[in-house]
């Protein structure tokens, strides 16, 4: 290449990017190119290359982006809550230092908390010929579960490092009484608990996204996996990658006429055990005193355990050490069970 | 592509930084691209790309208290992106993959069938071009910064970003074949 030819490219170049050019270098280089075909091409290419679309962040990918800034938010929110409660508990303790230098003002957050409110909704919809959750809010404020957003936010950030912290929460400890190994393979969406098919499935193009859990799907890396509608009752399709996507299906139990979901805190890991939703505790005593009584029995003579006072409809609770044919089999841990319509 | 305006960036974060989740929604829209394109054509690989905007604007969100603009918004989230990219890439997480021009045309209409193409084979040469290169040309063509900004950021001298450009859009043209004969 001719020397005057680098010399106009590269003029050319820099003026493209908006660097700064002396405008007799760029009359020469605009002269040369005039007379110069291989010039003229490297122009009309610089040119074309520059009209032509680049990358576009998918919606999805927004979305995600999106709502995993929200878990962080809630986390943050609730730490600092939590801090605020500290403090306040002890007079002469300083409170601790906020965690973020910019507050939360929830009702500013707009469009997509919307949106992330439609996700759960569509949810009811779109599995509408398999399991509609009960859509009452009053009653299930009461057994909703809460999911653990202060270990999203670790996982969010630092995936690899901190799964190890993922399964615990403040109100419920994963201690050692509550985890035993062995647990089947577990996911938790949307509150609810999925057994995971280890067969691996192809998610086709019309797969409709529901929304994301965080899982190691038997990795013991924890990331956040894509959720999909699935085409079975009560299914959903979990993907953490092109080469492992999964059909999951949700723990359910009858009482009374009415399907029941197997609830949980989050479960991150496969191996770990449903945990009671935040706000009920374990039982200290076999009868389920002091949190449950007896409610009755199921088709199964399973005890159904309910809230004193709370009828069963609203949700309830099993015992550890149901028959191998029970859906609550295994569970070292009380279960609680959530109203699907 | 088109980088926000730095002034428009100005206010929203600035709004952001009082709490207003509708303007931090916005810088995520207007940016958003920006971050995708990067660490698409860093990995090659959609998946990784998604997993990349999810981890950047987590950071972006949990640091934007301390932003205190001393450069502009834009080569920030650079920095953010590359420095995700790249620890990705270290830890093993995600390795580069061949690019499917299929994702790459995914979501566009069929009006846009031709220019799909072209910029298919844009993506491809890009994925072809020197890491360095393509990293150089990226933060000034899809973060708009300038050379000076990019040697900072890039830790190497303004020369090396202005022949580091400059070779990659060489390479790129000659790859594509729009050099009218001559080869770089
Ligand atoms: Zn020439």
């Amino acid at each position: 290449m001719k020397a005057e030819c680098l010399q106009a490219h590269e003029t050319i170049s820099l003026a493209y990017d908006g660097e700064a050019v002396t405008s007799e270098d760029l009359k020469n280089a605009k002269t040369h190119c005039a007379s110069c075909p291989d010039c003229a091409a490297f122009v009309a290419g610089l040119a074309r290359i520059r009209q032509m679309p680049s990358p576009q962040a998918t919606e999805a990918s927004i979305d995600r982006a999106l709502v995993s800034v929200k878990r962080v938010s809630d986390a943050l929110a609730a730490r600092e809550a939590k801090d605020v409660r500290d403090a306040a508990d002890a007079d002469d303790a300083p409170a601790r230092p906020r965690v973020l230098s910019f507050g939360r003002t929830w009702p500013a957050w707009g469009g997509w908390v919307a949106t992330a409110a439609a996700v759960v909704l569509a949810v009811g919809v779109i599995t509408a010929n398999g399991i509609r959750y009960m859509n009452a809010p009053a009653e299930r404020a009461v057994v909703q579960p809460e999911m653990g957003a202060e270990s999203s936010a670790d996982w969010s950030t630092a995936p690899a490092q901190n799964s190890d912290t993922l399964s615990t929460s403040e109100s419920v400890p994963l201690g050692s009484a509550l985890v035993r190994a062995g647990a089947p393979e577990y996911v938790v969406f949307q509150g609810f608990v999925y057994a995971v098919d280890p067969k691996p499935e192809t998610l086709s193009a019309s797969a409709t996204r529901l929304g994301s859990l965080p899982s190691d799907l038997g990795t013991g890396q924890v990331r956040e996996c894509d959720v999909y509608a699935g085409d079975a009752p009560g299914a959903i399709i979990v993907s953490g990658g092109r080469t492992s996507t999964h059909v999951a299906t949700a723990i359910v139990r009858q009482f009374n006429g009415a399907s029941f979901g197997l609830a949980s805190l989050e479960i991150t890991k496969f191996g770990v055990w449903p945990q009671m939703p935040q706000g009920i505790s374990q039982p200290t005593a076999k009868d389920g005193s002091p949190v449950f009584e007896a409610g009755g029995k199921d088709n199964a003579r399973v005890t159904i355990y309910v809230l004193p006072g709370v009828d069963a409809a609203a949700g309830f609770a099993v015992a550890p050490g149901t028959s191998g044919d029970d859906p609550a089999a295994g569970n070292p841990n009380w279960t609680w069970w959530v109203p699907l319509k | 592509m088109v980088a926000a305006r730095p002034k428009d960036d100005h206010e929203l974060v600035a709004a952001a930084q009082t709490g207003d989740m509708d303007a931090f929604e916005r810088l995520v829209r207007a940016h958003a691209d920006a971050v995708y394109g990067h660490a698409l054509r860093f990995f090659g690989d959609p998946q990784a790309a998604e997993d990349v905007m999810q981890e950047v604007w987590v950071k972006v969100y949990r640091s934007l208290g301390s932003f205190d603009e001393r450069s502009a918004f834009s080569t920030w989230l650079f920095r953010i992106t590359r420095n995700v990219c790249l620890d990705m890439f270290r830890a093993g997480k995600r390795r580069p993959v061949p690019v499917d021009p299929v994702d790459l045309v995914a979501g566009l209409s069929p009006d846009h069938a031709q220019s799909v193409v072209d910029m298919a084979a844009v993506e491809e040469a890009m994925r072809a071009l020197q890491p360095e290169d393509r990293e150089a040309l990226g933060s000034v063509t899809i973060f708009g910064l300038s050379y000076a900004e990019a040697a900072a950021e890039l830790g190497v001298p303004v020369g090396t970003v202005k022949s580091r450009v400059f070779r990659a859009r060489r390479t790129l043209l000659s790859t594509l074949g729009m050099t009218g004969g001559e080869r770089a």
